[in-house]
């Protein structure tokens, strides 16, 4: 009865005594405390559930860097072949002091890899101080099984990469090569290692896949590389020349197609890369080009307006400049016009046009077309122009038709593409590029007009000039001749000679320039004892065009040489149909 | 009232625990065939890598020329040999090929219209 009475003066006396000693309000405290934590346990519940199962969107979305470690990418030329790659290879290691039998060792390893020299292995499982030795680097899966299962106690295998380039020898220069801990040392992969790491990195990123990255594609055609490769060589071993170089860039894209210099390396073993005459001479060197400069410098006077193709120079008699007296090598001794003075190369035109011009506007030519710059492409090996001292007269004439300036081949191969496809200077790369992309670094350098212009003085050099031994009938090649005398302790020599040929083709809408160089060429009975560019270095290009024109889809067209009709180059100054 | 809560919470408890722990283990087992089957991966990409090395040294124009010359006795392409489609009804030689089938007079019996 107390206890009822109790309760119900608790209850009746709820009011009074403030809502904290309320039992019904505890119950309801209670719940709520139940249910804010049912509620807090559901939302974690909830969230853990979509964490685990949702997927995780953002996360993924993380910022390029360029010193994550990223797996050396492979290398493929512009189809997708596969220049260089990573492969996985066992290597069989020994610990001398745990071998039991060195003789049976010996003999089990000898049975089963018959290309372990025993005395050779002997020597090394014999000593004792040691806790480690190689005994053959890069086995296959399968012979690591084998030698596993022989269980000789005190051999182990390691797990390394290898840097493997399939193609051998093929576009080494353009590949270069990897140490053996896959660090970039030459070319395109020292290139993956330093400046373009943000490009290597972005290879991997947007790829789930982390175990291979995108491969990196060369603008390399991996046919047409070969092609050069062979008529260089050929070209090379027929006129004992001491190198040979060759270069092929898309005109309209400034990608380069193949590079070859000879003699080259084996980048699967980049020891041979070490020796001096191993260098890239398209990219690495500076050379003289000679007479294949006079396409700029015909380029500038047409395009500067002082000559167009009746404008006429006097090389009836030497030119002298103070004390130095230009001559013609192929003399005509008269006068000859602006497409005379290209196609049979006069050295006393080309200094004529560089002398009437100005050294302001010479050099302000010259530097449009980036003589003056050290070019940058992708590879590291790159040099700077040697450029006059001075610019006076007699520098200004020389330049004119190409000595006492020296450039990389490669820079000239892209001045001679900027003056064939309408005017446009595009930077040369070694990566494939859309055509699009390729629009926006082009720079004017020339007016269409004037690229018109060369290109029918390009063709015409072959058709009737210097150059004539280049023709292959078909692909409408056209292009330029030079030979330059070698220096040799400061001095010029008359029996060493640089020959070049700078070329592109189909010349009525030219696609491919194609740049040749040999390197002191021999006088072979064949060529009349002549060891300028016209006797070897135009046909080598010829032969070079003829097997790469296929592979490049130009199809060949035989009546297009009514577009340069008359006989002599004079007649010639109409417009050429296009 | 709050004991059948929280019995309710209990018995819920108990079978969430179970759930869990086979779910747990089921996901264990996963993980397990996850990490055999991409170690499997793993080997087989790198037996594919080795397979792409192989693949391009064999058909390394180097390779395909040398087989060439010794099997195929080819001689080099010359550019009049290059024609284009619209031509080629023109060089069939005369009793070579398809003789016309549908007396078109096309030599080629219609396949360059066709293919067009």
């Amino acid at each position: 009865m107390n206890y009822r009475a109790g309760t119900d003066h608790a209850i009746h006396e709820a009011p009074h005594r403030g809502a904290g000693n309320d039992p019904l309000y505890a119950i309801k405290r209670a719940r709520l405390v139940l249910i804010a934590f049912i509620a807090g346990f559901c939302l974690i519940g909830l969230r853990l559930g979509q964490l685990t199962l949702g997927g995780n969107g953002r996360v993924a979305n993380r910022p390029i860097e360029p010193d994550s470690a990223v797996m050396r990418p492979e290398i493929t030329d512009r189809s997708g072949r596969l220049l260089a790659t990573n492969v996985k290879v066992v290597s069989l290691y020994a610990d001398p002091r745990k071998i039991i039998d060195v003789d049976e060792a010996i003999e089990l390893l000898t049975g089963h890899l018959p290309d372990l020299d025993a005395a050779r292995l002997r020597r090394a499982l014999t000593m004792k101080n040691r806790a480690f030795v190689w005994l053959k680097r890069g086995i296959s899966p399968a012979e690591k099984t084998m030698l596993h299962d022989l269980g000789i106690p005190g051999m182990g295998f390691r797990d390394e990469i290898r840097r493997v380039y399939p193609m051998g020898r093929l576009g080494a220069h353009v590949l270069g090569f990897v140490d053996i801990d896959l660090r970039g040392l030459a070319g395109l992969e020292y290139y993956l290692d330093h400046r373009g790491r943000l490009f290597t990195a972005s290879l991997n990123d947007p790829n789930p896949d982390h175990h291979r990255p995108e491969a990196v594609k060369l603008a390399m055609d991996m046919r047409v590389q070969y092609a050069l490769e062979q008529e260089l060589l050929k070209a090379r071993e027929k006129f004992s020349a001491a190198a040979a170089a060759g270069v092929v860039l898309d005109i309209n894209s400034g990608e380069v197609i193949a590079m070859v210099s000879l003699p080259d390396f084996d980048p699967n073993d980049p020891t041979e890369a070490q020796g001096k005459d191993r260098i890239n001479r398209i990219t690495g060197g500076v050379y003289e080009m000679g007479s294949t400069m006079k396409a700029v410098t015909v380029a500038m006077a047409l395009d500067e307006g002082i000559g167009d193709f009746d404008t006429t120079y006097d090389a009836s008699r030497p030119l002298r400049i103070g004390r130095r007296i230009i001559h013609d090598y192929h003399g005509k001794n008269r006068i000859l016009s602006l497409p005379e003075v290209f196609i049979y190369s006069s050295n006393i035109g080309a200094a004529e046009m560089a002398l009437e011009i100005g050294a302001d506007r010479q050099k302000a030519f010259l530097e449009k077309l980036g003589f003056f710059d050290k070019p940058r492409t992708e590879l590291p090996e790159s040099a700077s122009p040697l450029l006059p001292q001075r610019w006076g007269e007699i520098e200004r004439a020389t330049v004119a038709f190409g000595h006492g300036i020296a450039v990389e081949p490669l820079q000239l191969a892209v001045a001679g593409a900027a003056l064939m496809n309408g005017g446009m200077l595009i930077a040369p790369t070694f990566l494939k590029r859309d055509k699009d992309i390729a629009k926006e670094p082009a720079r004017r350098v020339v007016s269409a007009e004037t690229s018109r212009k060369l290109r029918y003085l390009f063709r015409l050099d072959v058709l009737e000039g210097s150059a004539k031994k280049a023709d292959i009938e078909g692909y409408r090649i056209g292009g330029k001749t030079g030979t330059a005398e070698k220096v040799v302790d400061g001095r010029y020599v008359k029996t060493q000679r640089l020959a070049n040929f700078l070329g592109g083709f189909p010349m009525d809408d030219p696609r491919y320039c194609v740049l040749v160089i040999l390197d002191n060429p021999q006088a072979l009975a064949e060529t009349y004892e002549f060891t300028t560019s016209g006797w070897n270095a135009a046909p080598t290009a010829g032969r070079v065009i003829a097997r790469i024109a296929p592979m490049l889809g130009v199809v060949p067209k035989f009546d297009d040489d009514t577009a340069w009709p008359g006989n002599k180059p004079l007649d010639r100054a109409q417009p050429i149909a296009q | 009232m709050l004991k059948l809560v929280n019995g309710i919470l209990i018995a819920a408890m108990l079978v969430m625990a179970f759930w869990l722990y086979g779910l747990e283990r089921r996901s264990r087992e996963v993980e397990r065939k996850i990490a055999v089957l991409s170690g499997e991966i793993d080997e087989q990409r790198e037996m594919i890598a080795l397979l792409d090395a192989e693949w391009a040294a064999l058909t390394s124009p180097r390779r395909i020329e040398a087989l060439a010359v010794k099997y195929l006795h080819l001689e080099s392409l010359k550019p009049t040999q290059i024609i284009t489609q619209s031509d080629i009804t023109d060089r069939i030689p005369e009793g070579d090929g398809p003789s016309a089938p549908d007396g078109d007079g096309s030599p080629s019996g219609g396949i360059s219209e066709e293919i067009q």
